[in-house]
């Protein structure tokens, strides 16, 4: 089945952008995997609950104890821009707003 | 003994305490292994020379400075750890994954970190954002994926035993492929913390070791709780060693019969038959048995992992750590840019897939309907375990396959963990013991899955097709 997905939209949801040679080449994989994955619409699963965790835990609680923190200095070292101890990043509001 | 990185993790601990030689004699066998054949192979991103001095000064716990290799996606303090992804490329972990940690704490000496698909995300290797690994036993194949780099390390002698993770086979595809033992753990068993996240409700770290007693060993190390993952299990950590020579007399082992239709190789399912008659010889059980929702385990599976990826890929933003684009003046397109330039094609393949099943009007077609047949696959292992102890089962369809083979066709790859991923998809425990070689002289896995906790059995039973093989 074609036409199944919208690749731009999808690539927008997960903040990729595509060129036009890759946007084919995910349409036709992406749709194939589909076709496949298509099959688990026929199972009957009435009255069947879904699994979300396999082990039957329960919410874990733990008290709410101040513990030491990683090394700030460590963890900067990965920040790709760094100021005063703060992670630069780019402006997220324009001036206007 | 000459060359003592051949050695297993049992004979270098007997060594060590009768003093025929050091830790050190080994870490530096490892290392003059690596040097001479990973060049070829390709299984390390990096590799460290002062892991020599490290195993000299290391004589505490259990493993006295014994070195092992840790996959690229568990983070190792103040070593590079990439996750296989352009996208990690320098980020140097603060702390120790739990597991790794525990490993240390015991004397383990890390020599280097192991190449594997990008975040996890491949059964090949051939996903690496650096350079594909190559198959010890035939450098034109892939060693299997995504644990390669540990699969084929240990498989070549370049160190003593190594960590890796299994989401959907990821531990016992390569293990079979490299003629090696893995186990993927019980979901829970062992602590995630400082995983790189793939898929979180699926993802399970093991070990990749020379033979069953070694994965009971380093299970004794790594398994436990840990406040640091709210999915480890509180329960007692048995001696796992204690049941390897307990013999498979009166033990019931299942035989799936879906199992045994088209597909897979007949070399292997000649050796699933010779295993289980050896089995039997010793006085186990064989019975057969039914899990009629198994083929659906690797559409459940792309669902629920595609959907949970999605989702863990969004912290790749170029922010706080990895790869930042210099392209882009927004935050949103500056991120865009940094993912779309640093992310592997099966990653971003991932991502959309998750997308597309977690979207509103999907939702429940695809990531509820899969979570409900999930519970099907879980029924299914549930009233087989009733009947039997264990299940016997082919690892993977074929032996180890070309580079290039299926990387053109990501359904195929997928396809390549059918047998494995169900274990994934039940949180159960499963491992891979080498049983055979094919007429190409590829090695042979057979896989054994337990019932959740239930790591002694397949021990057990592991270690008896060792002797019968």
């Amino acid at each position: 089945m074609s036409g199944q997905i919208n690749i731009k939209h999808l690539a927008k949801l997960g903040n990729i952008k595509l060129n036009k040679k890759e946007e084919k080449i995910f349409t036709s994989e992406i749709e194939n995997i589909l076709n496949f994955i298509n099959k688990i619409q026929n199972i009957n699963t009435e009255n069947i609950l879904p699994t979300f965790q396999v082990t039957n835990q329960k919410n874990i609680f733990r008290q709410d104890k101040q513990k030491t923190c990683l090394p700030v200095k460590e963890v900067l070292k990965n920040a790709p821009k760094t100021l005063n101890n703060y992670i630069l990043v780019p402006k997220i509001m324009s001036q206007d707003e | 003994m000459n060359d003592l990185s051949s050695l297993s993790l049992a004979q270098a601990l007997k060594g060590i305490k009768t003093k025929k030689f050091t830790s050190k004699d080994i870490t530096k066998s490892c290392l003059e292994k690596i040097d001479k054949t990973d060049s070829k192979i390709k299984a390390f991103l990096n590799v460290r020379s002062e892991a020599v001095k490290e195993s000299e000064k290391t004589e505490v716990g259990l493993l006295q400075g014994i070195p092992y290799a840790v996959k690229d996606v568990i983070s190792t303090k103040g070593i590079e750890t990439t996750a296989g992804s352009k996208a990690l490329k320098g980020y140097i972990p603060p702390y120790n994954a739990t597991v790794v940690d525990k490993i240390n704490k015991q004397g383990g000496v890390i020599l280097g970190k192991t190449n594997c698909d990008a975040f996890a995300q491949g059964a090949s290797g051939e996903n690496s954002g650096y350079f594909p690994t190559h198959n010890p036993h035939d450098l034109d194949r892939v060693p299997g994926g995504s644990s390669s780099g540990s699969a084929a390390a240990v498989a070549a002698n370049q160190t003593i035993f190594a960590l890796g993770t299994d989401t959907g086979g990821s531990i016992r595809q390569p293990a079979a492929f490299c003629g090696i033992v893995g186990l993927k753990p019980t979901y829970g068993r062992c602590s995630r913390y400082g995983l790189i996240a793939m898929a979180s409700s699926f993802d399970t770290p093991g070990p990749l070791t020379k033979t069953v007693e070694d994965a009971a060993l380093v299970m004794n190390l790594i398994a436990g709780k840990d406040e640091n993952d709210a999915t480890s299990v509180n329960l007692e950590v048995p001696d796992y060693s204690k049941s390897l020579d307990k013999g498979v007399k009166g033990i019931k082992i299942g035989i799936v019969k879906e199992h045994f239709s088209n597909g897979l190789d007949p070399e292997i399912k000649k050796s699933l038959r010779d295993c289980a008659r050896g089995l039997e010889k010793q006085g186990a059980i064989i019975e057969e048995i039914s899990l009629p929702h198994g083929e659906y385990g690797i559409a459940v599976y792309y669902v629920l992992v595609s959907s949970e990826v999605s989702s863990n890929m969004a912290r790749y933003d170029g922010n706080r750590f990895g790869f930042r684009s210099s392209k882009g003046i927004s935050a949103l397109e500056k991120s865009m840019f940094s993912r779309t330039e640093s992310l592997e094609n099966e990653v971003k393949r991932r991502i959309m897939i998750g997308c597309y099943a977690l979207s509103s009007g999907y939702f429940n077609a695809y990531y509820l309907q899969a979570s409900k047949v999930r519970t099907l696959i879980i029924n299914d292992f549930k009233k087989a375990f009733k009947k039997v102890d264990a299940i016997l089962s082919p690892a993977t369809p074929t032996t180890a396959f070309k580079h290039g083979e299926k990387a053109g066709d990501p359904l195929q790859m997928y396809l390549s963990d059918i047998y494995t991923v169900n274990a994934n998809v039940a949180g159960i425990p499963a491992l891979v013991v080498p049983f055979s070689k094919d007429k190409k002289n590829l090695p042979i896995g057979v896989q054994l899955m337990g019932n959740h906790f239930e790591e002694e059995k397949l021990f057990q039973i592991g270690s008896m097709i060792e002797k019968i093989r």
